[in-house]
């Protein structure tokens, strides 16, 4: 029998073939059922939006449902049943993510435009103000939900990052409707300063898209950071410092 | 040379304390990790793991430090993980899945992957279930698939947690078989409740209880720890840390024997009892 340990095989180097088989592997284990529901709903919802003759102010409403509920749906590919086993695999900590963010990332934009697109046939054209408001709107939605997963699966002891991701999301949702309308200019479309608007939400987009592809990206440094800190700290500091 | 080395590995949850201090070392063969639910077994294999990071304390996995990048990444080139809790994907086939995790361990020669993959498939009795989705196994068969996974790649260390809860008399039998294969090189650290797999296959043992180690030797000496504290009677007697009725009508106990008992020798089991007993009156 030939062991196929990864550290005797020469082949443990990961090579460009490897970085593509597993690529595909993690992208085909994603929770793709549930996202697909998700797409069919919002394209529904948009599609019921396009229904209307008004412009933006009208199907505003079923355009916001819609892009939420593909956020909901975008947070369950980071689910990962397996989660206490895979992390504990050589590859299967911050490459799987890394996988999971730029898979994750691809279908939420491609998915946002096909809704906004939908809900957007027939609208008015002096109205087109409206979908950019939209997309930026459900780009930033989906930088939060990302950033939190991104954040929550960083931690060791996390099974449930997409879980996190949504009730964050959910969270900041409610708390930006109990705002008053005049606070909220990204909820209800109205007389409102349209680049003020983007250019916030082009910050808020940015910002959180930062978080998101940091927390992925910076692991190694990540790692580093915490064990020289861990190091230099007296062994008093509770839960920092080394015991010797 | 000890493989496993913990140093006074603290780990908390909030204000649950898992592990308090916990120090062990582990040497290659097979150890068993006996313990109350609750006992912190499963947090510690998850600290060697690397799947979950102690608040402080130290751990060495084949002389290498976890909290090193590179050291990390070694360490876990080198080991096969059994968690308590079946980590599967219910829509993937037993291949599928195996073929999956291999990826995940560096495995990227597909011929040579897909061979040891179905070599690993006959040797856990699942080679008729190659095509079966997870989701449609049974219990013991998860567990077997769970085996499967974690001896991917043939690691030097091994960490099982409860392995053979779930499995039949006969397949319980065959994983002994498995685990103790090639136990003389490798290193198997073994959570289980069960005190026959630990007196039928472990070299040494660890008892831990709240976080903390409450023994460490041989399972000889854990049993030997009972002597003269275990006693059949009639009649249930006072004195029994633990009482329970065989199935011959008798009564044994472990505790402080009375005058006149009628001693027997004391398994594994006795002496645990009496162990995790005296910890649960303290």
């Amino acid at each position: 029998m030939t062991p196929a340990t990864a550290s005797t095989n020469p082949q443990s180097t990961v090579s460009r073939a490897g970085r593509i088989s597993l690529t595909v592997a993690i992208a085909r284990i994603l929770n793709w059922p549930i996202y697909a529901a998700g797409v069919g709903l919002a394209v529904g919802l948009s599609w019921l939006a396009s229904l209307h003759t008004g412009g933006a102010d009208v199907r505003a409403p079923l355009l916001r449902v819609a892009l939420i509920a593909l956020s909901l749906s975008a947070v369950s590919l980071f689910e990962d049943e397996a989660n206490e086993l895979t992390q504990t695999a050589p590859r299967g900590g911050g490459f799987q993510r890394r996988v999971r963010l730029l898979v994750t990332s691809a279908v939420w934009i491609l998915g946002s435009f096909l809704v906004v697109g939908v809900g957007s046939i027939d609208l008015p054209s002096e109205e087109g103000v409206h979908s950019d408001q939209f997309i930026i709107e459900g780009l930033a939605e989906v930088g939060v939900v990302l950033a939190v997963a991104g954040v929550v699966s960083l931690s060791q002891h996390s099974d449930s990052s997409g879980a996190s991701a949504a009730a964050t999301l959910l969270t900041l949702l409610a708390i930006s409707w109990l705002l008053p309308r005049q606070l909220r200019p990204w909820i209800v479309p109205g007389h409102i300063d349209w680049n003020r608007v983007r250019a916030l939400w082009h910050g808020v987009a940015l910002v959180t898209w930062g978080v998101a592809i940091a927390t992925v990206a910076i692991e190694p440094y990540r790692a580093l950071t915490v064990h020289s800190l861990q190091r230099s700290l007296p062994a008093s500091v509770p839960g920092l410092g080394r015991s010797d | 040379m000890e493989t496993l080395v913990v140093e006074s590995v603290v780990k908390s949850y909030g204000s649950t304390l898992a592990l308090s201090g916990v120090t062990l070392k582990i040497a290659p063969g097979v150890t068993g990790l006996l313990g109350p639910n609750g006992a912190g077994k499963t947090t510690l294999l998850r600290c060697l793991a690397t799947g979950l990071a102690p608040d402080s304390g130290d751990i060495r996995i084949m002389g290498r430090d976890p909290r090193i990048t590179s050291d990390l990444l070694e360490i876990r080139r080198r080991l096969g993980y059994m968690p308590q809790d079946d980590a599967l994907y219910s829509s993937l086939t037993c291949f599928e899945y195996l073929e999956y995790m291999a990826l995940l361990k560096e495995q990227f020669n597909r011929a040579a992957r897909r061979a040891h993959i179905d070599e690993l498939l006959a040797e856990m009795g699942l080679q008729e279930k190659r095509t079966s989705k997870v989701r449609r196994l049974s219990g013991g068969m998860r567990r077997r698939l769970m085996l499967a996974q974690a001896l991917l790649g043939r690691p030097q260390v091994l960490l099982l947690d409860e392995p053979s809860a779930g499995l039949d008399p006969a397949h319980r039998l065959h994983f002994r078989s498995l685990i103790t294969t090639g136990g003389e090189s490798r290193t198997v650290l073994l959570s289980t409740h069960v005190t026959d797999d630990v007196e039928a296959m472990c070299d040494a043992v660890y008892v831990i209880d709240r976080g903390l180690v409450l023994f460490q030797g041989t399972p000889s000496q854990l049993s030997a720890t009972a002597v003269g504290r275990v006693w059949i009677s009639d009649v249930r007697t006072e004195g029994g840390q633990v009482t329970w009725r065989t199935g011959d009508g008798l009564y044994r106990s472990v505790g402080v024997a009375p005058d006149g008992a009628t001693l027997v020798n004391p398994t594994i089991e006795d002496a645990y009892l009496l162990l995790v007993g005296q910890a649960a009156l303290n």
